[in-house]
């Protein structure tokens, strides 16, 4: 099984935000959400990815080529979606696309068409008449029209509404269906995007905290509840005292059922529980 | 030995032209995901394949869609499709057969019938086990039994 | 980078009718005050006629600067330094014309009003062509890297603070000049009449070398100032 991208060490300093020597791999075939909250790095390694920016330190491969030397290619064989689409507004979404389609060999027109009629596309009227989810949708389309290997999305679930959220767990489910490709988006909001993503990676405050198959992270990860007494012997990530007891998120489920077995409640965290306690206790590890 | 080449590739493409038109004729499996279920979907997965092959409605041979398309029908990740089949490959399910798929294994009726006593016994002794907890002795335990049994069977 | 230059275009495709009528509109008056002597007016429409050139020839930098497209283009399979040649070339395509603009409308009303004052004169000769031509492509070789490194709105102001040192530059030197008079003998006149005399052999030269040079040095210029602004941009972070 080969590497779609690989990360290693990548390091980037800014005045005030780090991201620390982070390391992780996505496999050809599959999908890998990149969470964290917001300021956690996830747009700072999109953007080191996509060469916006200039790493400090570290290694980043794509297709297996670094992703320096073969600029060129790689970006070829990329789709990618941003946050913040900076397309010339006054211009109609078919203006948008002659400019784009041209730079790529592998460019589907009827492929591109039949995307804008599913998302209700206007195709000539000016982007600035368009809504924050239309312009979104513009931008999946244009990713998704020149049938890239590796589609790269940051953020791509901001403004659009739950319906064409499961258009585009479709649309990419379809692309998978070819297992040389593979998929990474980042996302601040736990979404069914998540649904169908292979892999994990959790980023808090420029330092990856895991990176790994989502069954495994779901798996090792519980929520607690139990009652205040117990709060400091429990091993917790995270957690979150009320009045009358707490709640958090342990990494080490059988420990916790075999010493507080009928003490505490055991639950199935989500990757929004995760994120939420991880955070928190990240949070706390900076005051302490 | 030319003959031979022709009639094994021919064998191999009747043989597709039936699976396939086999396999679009044959009713699709049901498979349901609970998301509040507190059992893993990979789990979830697997019980309701196996059910469907011990209930005897997928049978010997049926060709099981592939891991990415029933991972882009459920909406769920691939990874957790393809653990479901490696469960089920492992316990002797189904088949892989290399470039064609997944494929339901020929099943041994009596192990099959032998696994599903195992089932109703691991559910009895759950029953059991809470009943101890309360207190409740065997012959009441009987009786709860056979009211169920014959409320059933009305 | 056909495509490059092509979006360009095509970007700025709405803004070129106003271009197109406002400039030889503003030409004609400029014109037509210098030969009522309408001293006034003219100097007004010879700012207004500078403005709108220079305005027009950063069309395509300030449409790109202006919708932070970078970023998506940097992300298309095309590389930085080609990103960099292509707008300089937009731009200069734009720029030359606009210059062939201005000089058709010259040429036009020297012909239609059958009377050319002195001054349009010298602006069809050679020396008058490429003056007129030298002050927007220097100003846009000198502006263009600023935009290349920086945002846009900080190129400008970039710009504006070298503007504004170079001039305190110039001061300093005159202050320094008129200190140093006395005690030391280097007078800054002599620089002057250095350049002055340079100036004069240029003009003395025959036309075919003084076109040549009037298209050299701009085109040094302008090389020099696409060189700054692919090592600048190279690097740029988006």
């Amino acid at each position: 099984m080969k590497n779609m991208l690989e990360i290693q060490n990548l390091s980037k300093s800014y005045k005030d935000f780090n991201l620390r020597d982070v390391s992780f791999t996505l496999p050809e075939g599959y999908i890998m959400g990149l969470i964290g909250p917001n300021g956690a790095g996830k747009t700072t390694i999109i953007k080191l990815v996509m060469s916006l920016l200039k790493k400090d330190a570290g290694r980043i491969s794509i297709f297996g080529m670094d992703h320096r030397d073969h600029e060129v290619d790689i970006k070829s064989r990329i789709g990618f979606v941003y946050d913040n689409p900076n397309y010339y507004d006054h211009l109609s979404l078919r203006r948008i696309k002659n400019i784009i389609a041209p730079f790529y060999r592998t460019w589907d027109e009827g492929r591109f068409q039949q995307l804008v009629k599913q998302f209700n596309l206007p195709l000539n009227k000016a982007l600035r008449k368009f809504s924050r989810g239309m312009v979104m949708k513009a931008a999946i389309a244009i990713a998704l029209s020149h049938h890239a290997d590796f589609i790269i999305m940051d953020e791509p679930t901001s403004g659009l509404d739950p319906i064409f959220r499961r258009e585009l767990l479709d649309l990419l489910g379809e692309i998978l269906q070819n297992e040389k490709k593979a998929v990474l988006f980042s996302t601040h909001i736990t979404s069914d995007l998540e649904k169908i993503a292979d892999y994990i990676t959790l980023l808090i405050n420029g330092r990856l905290v895991f990176s790994d198959t989502k069954d495994e992270v779901l798996a090792k990860f519980a929520l607690v509840k139990g009652g205040r007494d117990i709060i400091g012997d429990i091993p917790l990530v995270g957690f979150k005292a009320h009045e009358y007891g707490f709640e958090g998120l342990t990494d080490n489920i059988q420990a916790v059922r075999k010493k507080y077995g009928s003490k505490v409640v055991l639950e199935k965290a989500s990757l929004e529980d995760i994120m939420f306690y991880n955070n928190l206790g990240n949070n706390h590890a900076q005051f302490n | 030995m030319k003959l031979f080449i022709i009639y094994t590739v021919y064998t191999h493409i009747t043989i597709n032209t039936i699976n396939t038109i086999v396999g679009e004729k044959s009713k699709p499996m049901k498979i349901i995901i609970s998301n509040a279920s507190p059992d893993p979907i990979y789990d979830q997965i697997t019980r309701q394949i196996k059910n469907h092959i011990i209930t005897g409605e997928m049978q010997e041979g049926d060709p099981l869609p592939s891991i990415r398309k029933l991972a882009k029908e459920l909406q769920i990740s691939v990874i957790t499709t393809s653990r479901a089949y490696e469960e089920l490959e492992k316990e002797g399910f189904i088949d892989t057969v290399g470039g064609k798929g997944c494929f339901v294994a020929m099943q041994n009726k009596e192990l099959l019938k032998e696994k599903r006593r195992k089932t109703v016994e691991e559910i009895l002794g759950d029953a059991v086990a809470e009943a101890k907890k309360l207190g409740i002795g065997l012959s009441e335990l009987r009786e709860m039994l056979e009211l169920l049994f014959n409320y059933e069977d009305e | 980078m056909l495509n490059l230059i092509k979006k360009d275009w095509e970007i700025g495709a709405i803004y070129l009718p106003v271009i197109i009528v406002l400039i030889p509109f503003v030409c004609l008056m400029v014109i037509w005050t210098m030969m009522d002597n309408l001293g006034f007016h003219m100097g007004i429409f010879i700012v207004l006629a500078t403005v709108l050139i220079l305005v027009s020839s950063f069309l395509f930098v300030g449409i790109n600067s202006a919708s932070q497209s970078d970023a998506l283009f940097v992300s298309l399979p095309v590389p930085r330094y080609k990103i960099v040649i292509a707008r300089y070339t937009s731009t200069l395509m734009l720029l030359a014309g606009v210059w062939l603009l201005v000089i058709m409308t010259c040429f036009a009303a020297v012909n239609v009003f059958a009377k050319s004052p002195e001054e349009m004169i010298f602006l069809l000769k050679p020396a008058g062509l490429a003056g007129l031509f030298l002050l927007p492509f220097l100003i846009i070789a000198v502006i263009l890297p600023f935009f290349f490194r920086f945002d846009p709105g900080k190129g400008f102001i970039a710009f504006i603070s070298f503007q504004i040192a170079f001039m305190l530059l110039v001061d300093i030197l005159r202050y320094l000049q008129s200190v140093l008079k006395g005690s030391l003998h280097f007078d800054l006149f002599y620089l002057l009449s250095f350049i002055r005399d340079v100036l004069n052999w240029v003009l003395g030269l025959p036309a075919i070398i003084m076109y040549a040079f009037a298209i050299l040095v701009p085109a040094l210029f302008m090389f020099t100032s696409m060189v700054v602004s692919i090592f600048l941009f190279r690097t740029k972070e988006l």
